[in-house]
């Protein structure tokens, strides 16, 4: 059992649970973004921003050091990290479940990622139910996703159905009135049949797919959970001071997997849009018993060509 | 934090051929860190303002790290224009190493070629140290000219305590040493596998065609270990650049049996 | 301290800028660089900038900008000149880069050209042009700053590599890489025939942020799937003379280059 928000409270309960934090939604510009808002009126919920919340927790460029070459002992200073609490209205279920598969590489048992992990630590979830998904390209429902959110709303029409899965989030609707309701499923039009890849590295199928591939790399700019990297040192022009800094790269561009002396491993387009769907579907999942793909069908929506991977893997026989 | 790199301080350089030189680094700072790595794991080593490079290491001690660093890119052109008290940054060590303490009793057969030797070193100087738990150490090594030969101090002794075989692919007439591809000399040596592991490290090419004669001589796949070369940028399994199918080369490597990662798609 | 000041500038790489034909506005571009522009030519010694400067040296250049595509015989002559005398040389803007519009003559005949811009004075001669092209079909051109005009941005950091002595790093990434970060609705969504994902970025992606098309000014990726490209526009029901003007607009040679490799995909 859940509670019921009126919509007219909305704002009033908006404003309440981002007191002291930036409440981040999506603002409807020239696209429909998730972006800091300033004035409740620019929350829009029609549609789903088509560049997702990742670059909240790893932004696009991030600096690391600050570098001195004058201080010879120690010329890394390190970039301080300032997050300031915020909340989190109006992504859906694919947007936190990325945030689920980019713990397992960004908060591993060994290695923790500071930014990722204070973003992580200062953010509240609500999320709201996708009825209808707001894309045909979703296909979530085939993905397993979890219910992960503080917070998750269904619109009724006149008046929010609320449940909570954390005990954070219980404790900001409290005060809020009882609502007895099953939360629908989602459902999509478009499936993903899962199947065992590994068998079918050499089907046909990826080659005809692949023939389109621009390698731009708006699938991975826009995934859910690619947040691949490069890490660049650049100096002023007085050349004593610098900065190192860590900037998204693709691995659907031709020299990622550039080595010293100019070997590239993965030179054609092919192996490196397998590489793409391998990692989500089966190299994660071998690692850490999920996929790093949550449905959310953006890699296919930005594509230039609407290249689509579930069509390749539903065409395996 | 993740990225941050200790100081050292160069205390020895030795130029090894015309692009190489061994460096032998020590932590700086009043509180001396003590050094824990092992063979076959590597370090992120930073030119500050340019970049950042991994390097195998190519030692075994408690109070210094050495390198062997040939100038390939901006990075190493860079680290070789430095000398002796020069400080240089670095981190980790990451990455697996050789599995030494399990190989313990065995004969080992260590296969280098070019600055692939360089990570080989490493488990050679734990040998040095350690050489009564490992019953025979054949190494064989091979360069691509005479000029291209590493660690050529260390060679004499390790013909001594070792069952060195060093050949170069081609060489001047006057040159008395032996001449051909280190996969040959492998054949020739007529090893068997028993009770043996194999260590292999160098370019591609030549680790493919050493592990088809070796399959020659009878070695199993999970008797061998090799090292891979990626350009690894974070080092900790986040960046995805060295990424082989779905192993880190960084995190699940460098080292891997090679039964665990033959026939990988790239 | 007069004396010391001479030895440190003894020291300082010997930079020139100079031009062939073009519009100049790649080297006004590097003189834009204005926040760090004094900084950095404290570090060097700017010997030849003839925009700026009155006195300018043809010697011993460390590193010298050139600007402009090679479209007369005096061009050649010039540019000859200066590479034996530099000896790092750097295609400054997409004239030097990839002929910009000039080359798109080499999709055209010469007479018609000639006759359709010089009709009023056919038997006017002087200019003797010959057909433009790029630097790099006749000298050895150590790097590229491609871009109509050139990111100022770019430049500085091209320099400051060269000055920390590295070599300079090349931006190989597709317009849409720097467009999709910024979060552009997409273009070719709109309808509108946008070149991004064949061409070249490191612009920041400015045409596209503004609404406007790219028509590739930083020249084709090397890596372009041009089929793909044509296949999008086609779909898009673009007409195709246009969208092969578009894409010839800077990039002619290599249009024509790519158009003649044997089948880059597959494989």
């Amino acid at each position: 059992m859940g509670k019921v928000l009126g919509k007219k409270r909305l704002y009033e309960f908006l404003e309440k649970v981002s007191k002291g934090a930036d409440l981040i939604a999506p603002v409807k510009t020239d696209t429909l973004r998730f972006g800091i808002i300033k004035d409740f009126n620019d929350i829009c919920l029609e549609g789903r921003p088509l560049f997702p919340l990742k670059k909240f927790f790893s932004p696009a460029k991030q600096d690391l050091f600050r570098l001195n070459l004058g201080e010879k002992d120690e010329p890394f200073k390190e970039e301080k990290i300032m997050i300031k609490p915020r909340v989190i209205f109006g992504g859906r279920l694919c947007d936190f479940n990325g945030l689920l598969k980019l713990d397992k590489l960004f908060l591993s048992e060994e290695f923790q990622d500071d930014y990722y992990k204070e973003a992580r630590e200062k953010t509240l979830l609500i999320g709201i139910n996708c009825d209808p998904p707001p894309s045909k390209y979703c296909f979530c429902e085939s993905m397993d996703l979890e219910k992960y959110y503080d917070l998750f709303f269904h619109d009724m029409g006149d008046k929010y159905y609320i449940e909570s899965g954390s005990a954070k989030g219980q404790a900001l609707i409290m005060d809020l009135e009882d609502y007895d309701f099953l939360m629908p499923n989602i459902h999509c039009e478009k499936k993903l049949v899962r199947k065992e890849l590994a068998q079918h590295y050499e089907d046909p199928a990826w080659e005809q797919e692949n023939e389109k591939c621009l390698s731009c790399g708006k699938c991975t700019s826009h995934c859910t959970t690619c947040l691949c990297f490069d890490m660049l040192d650049e100096m002023q022009a007085n050349l004593k001071n610098g900065k190192r800094s860590k900037e998204w790269d693709s691995c659907q561009f031709e020299n990622f997997t550039l080595v010293a002396g100019g070997l590239v491993f993965r030179k054609e387009r092919l192996p490196r849009f397998k590489h793409r769907i391998y990692h989500k579907l089966q190299y994660f999942r071998e690692k850490f018993g999920m996929d790093m793909c949550t449905g959310c069908g953006r890699c296919i929506e930005a594509c230039p060509r609407l290249i689509d991977f579930t069509e390749v893997i539903n065409k395996f026989k | 934090m993740l990225f941050k790199s200790e100081t050292f301080k160069i205390v020895k350089k030795e130029k090894q051929t015309e692009d190489d030189c061994l460096f032998r680094l020590e932590p700086v700072g009043k509180k001396k860190i003590k050094l824990s790595y092992e063979p076959g794991q590597f370090f992120q080593v930073s030119a500050p303002g340019i970049g950042e490079a991994p390097f195998s290491v190519c030692s075994y001690d408690k109070e210094f790290i050495e390198f062997n660093i040939r100038g390939l890119g901006d990075v190493t052109n860079h680290l070789l224009k430095l000398e002796p008290s020069d400080k240089i940054c670095l981190r980790g060590p990451y990455g697996t190493s050789y599995p030494m303490e399990q190989l313990k009793g065995n004969s080992l057969v260590i296969i280098g070629g070019g600055t692939g030797v360089a990570p080989l070193r490493g488990v050679l100087k734990y040998l040095e140290k350690h050489r009564a738990d490992y019953d025979r150490v054949h190494l064989f090594f091979g360069f691509r000219d005479p000029n291209e030969i590493l660690f050529k101090k260390d060679m004499e002794q390790w013909n001594r305590i070792f069952d060195l075989n060093l050949t170069v692919d081609k060489a001047p007439d006057s040159y008395t040493g032996k001449v051909g591809l280190v996969t040959k000399i492998v054949e020739e040596s007529g090893l068997n596998n028993k009770k043996k592991a194999v260590m292999i490290c160098g370019p591609p090419i030549m680790i493919k065609f050493t592990i088809l004669t070796l399959e020659k001589l009878g070695f199993h796949h999970d008797q061998i270990f090799v090292s891979f070369e990626r350009r690894m940028k974070c080092g900790v399994g986040m960046c995805g650049h060295c990424m082989i199918s779905g192993l880190y080369v960084c995190k699940d490597g460098p080292v891997f049996r090679y039964d665990k990662v033959k026939g990988l798609h790239e | 301290m007069k004396k010391t000041k001479k030895a440190s500038k003894a020291k300082k790489p010997r930079v020139g800028i100079q031009s062939i034909t073009g519009c100049a506005g790649c080297q006004l571009s590097l003189y834009f660089i204005e926040d760090v522009l004094l900084e950095l030519f404290d570090k060097i010694e700017l010997v030849a900038a003839p925009m700026i400067k009155g006195k300018n040296e043809e010697e011993n250049y460390d590193i010298l900008f050139v600007e402009g595509s090679v479209s007369s015989k005096e061009d050649l002559e010039n540019l000859l000149k200066w590479r034996k005398q530099a000896k790092f040389l750097i295609a400054l803007g997409a004239c030097a880069s990839h002929g910009c519009m000039q080359s798109m003559k080499h999709m055209m005949h010469e007479e018609e050209v000639e006759a359709a811009v010089y009709n009023k004075f056919p038997s006017d001669k002087r200019l003797k042009p010959i057909t433009a092209v790029p630097l790099h079909k006749h000298v050895q051109v150590d790097f590229y700053i491609p871009g109509c005009p050139p990111d100022k941005e770019e430049i500085e950091r091209v320099l400051k590599w060269l000055l920390q002595g590295i070599k300079p790093r090349v931006y190989d990434k597709a317009v849409c890489h720097e467009c999709s970060l910024k979060e552009n609705y997409c273009l070719l969504d709109q309808g509108i025939e946008c070149l991004g994902p064949l061409m070249n970025g490191g612009c920041k992606a400015l045409c596209p942020d503004y609404n406007h098309p790219c028509t590739g000014c930083r020249g084709m990726l090397d890596d372009a799937n041009l089929k793909s490209g044509k296949e999008i526009l086609r779909d898009k029901g673009f007409d195709p003379d246009l969208m092969i003007k578009r894409m010839t607009k800077y990039n002619t040679l290599q249009f024509m280059e790519f158009e003649s490799k044997p089948k880059e995909e597959k494989k």
